[in-house]
């Protein structure tokens, strides 16, 4: 699965899973237990339509800071997907994570910093009843697409945000998509066994790649 | 409700309203901002709906023209109400040189060369493709007009059903209690618990709330 032709192992970067920016897209979502099956219908949905999903997961290098990570990460996309699902208070402290806006706020940084025709993109994921008006009302220009918390709906709205990039592929449906999400969500499980649980990020997209549905 | 949708950025205008024109000319209804929008509409929902109710959308691209950010939307949406609705037809109409966005080379296009001849051409081919697909025998509002009918009634027969079987338990603790209550003890409190906790007003129909409301009073009155 990791390997590649002459049985060496595939790194993020290099080979199969070589980043070109046009392709790339960053994955700012919450990734913790609940939220997993959406990162996961997203990860798979962004490799479906031929993007490599990127994320501050990516890269293992501890000597560099997670933020620089992320930047770099981020720079080096052209689009770049943010749910801000876990924008509210939790816990006993009621703290709300920031994690996510501050993500969105680097793409923005992105977009500006670039030419116009490499401009970044992006599309910002909500639930439904989401009161981002209330708390964030700079994004309402931005047109978040709201999505009931689960696989149905959110590979949809990724997919159909994806394929109308101008460096899309052809895609195959949603729904041939969600039908093969269970068989990526259990290599997920099996890899996540070998690997005690941290799946380098590598292995997850090779993963996905190979279950791609083929186009109808 | 038209049969054509035609998508098209504001430099593109003229060549949606000459389409627009060979279309009405064959008696094929048209929906185009530029004619269709009417003051104080909100024009994005009023786009929107249009986009949905329409047979067939056609996309207006000119060569070296980026969609504008209003545009992509459009692009998202057509490309949403494919999925769901395998009988929608996306149509790309290229000026010259065009090339179609991504998302729409897998269909055949139109192309528009001659602007003084090609438009009745393009008016002829989008008649064929219209009377060629399966002609819907009802259209997409009548069909969720249709399907909402279907899942009132049927949820007005399963909140009867839901009612019937509540009235069955009662009926059976009722009797219970009245043979031989001593004997019965475990059985009553089984279907009192039953009634108690498995039938929840949340899940039925709120129009259907009051007469179940009436059936747990009975079965408190019961108890």
């Amino acid at each position: 699965m990791s390997t590649g032709p002459q049985g060496l192992r595939e790194h993020f970067g290099t080979g199969n899973l070589a980043i070109d920016p046009k392709t790339s897209v960053f994955i700012n979502c919450p990734f913790d237990a609940q939220f997993q099956p959406l990162f996961d219908a997203i990860v798979f949905a962004a490799t479906c339509c031929g993007f490599l999903a990127r994320s501050a997961m990516e890269s293992g290098n501890v000597a560099e800071s997670r933020i620089d990570r992320i930047a770099r990460a981020v720079f080096s996309s052209r689009y770049s997907i943010h749910d801000l699902s876990r924008c509210r208070g939790e816990g006993n402290e009621n703290l709300a994570r920031f994690n996510m806006p501050l993500e969105l706020g680097i793409a923005i940084g992105r977009r500006l910093a670039s030419p116009q025709e490499d401009a970044h993109d992006w599309l910002i994921l909500i639930p439904e009843g989401h009161r981002y008006v209330r708390f964030v009302s700079d994004l309402a220009a931005y047109d978040p697409k709201p999505h009931n918390s689960t696989s149905e709906s959110i590979v949809p709205k990724v997919m159909a945000w994806l394929a109308t990039r101008p460096d899309a592929v052809k895609v195959p449906s949603p729904r041939r998509v969600l039908e093969s999400l269970p068989s990526f969500q259990a290599e997920k499980a099996r890899l996540a066994t070998e690997w005690g649980g941290e799946v380098p990020w590598a292995d997850l997209i090779l993963a996905a790649k190979t279950l791609v549905p083929p186009l109808e | 409700m038209s049969d054509v949708f035609i998508s098209c950025s504001r430099h593109s205008e003229k060549y949606a309203e000459a389409l627009s024109d060979a279309l009405q000319g064959r008696s094929i209804s048209t929906w185009l901002y530029t004619r269709d929008l009417g003051p104080s509409q909100v024009w994005s929902d009023e786009i929107l709906k249009a986009m949905e109710n329409a047979r067939v959308i056609a996309f207006i691209i000119e060569p070296k023209l980026s969609p504008s950010t209003w545009q992509q939307k459009e692009y998202i949406a057509a490309l949403e109400y494919s999925w769901s609705d395998k009988n929608k037809i996306l149509l790309p109409i290229l000026i010259g040189d065009a090339d179609a966005p991504p998302f729409l080379r897998d269909r055949v296009s139109l192309r528009i060369q001659n602007h003084k001849s090609d438009w009745a051409k393009a008016a002829e081919e989008v008649t064929k493709v219209l009377s060629e697909t399966t002609t819907p025998t009802i259209t997409k509002t009548c069909e969720k007009e249709r399907v909402q009918r279907l899942n009132a009634i049927e949820k007005g027969a399963s909140a009867l059903r839901y009612i019937d079987g509540q009235r069955l338990l009662v009926e059976a603790m009722k009797y219970l209690v009245q043979s031989d209550p001593v004997s019965n003890r475990n059985a009553i409190e089984l279907l009192s618990e039953h009634v108690r906790k498995r039938f929840r007003m949340a899940d039925v129909d709120a129009s259907r709330s009051r007469a179940l409301r009436k059936s747990k009073t009975a079965s408190k009155q019961f108890r």
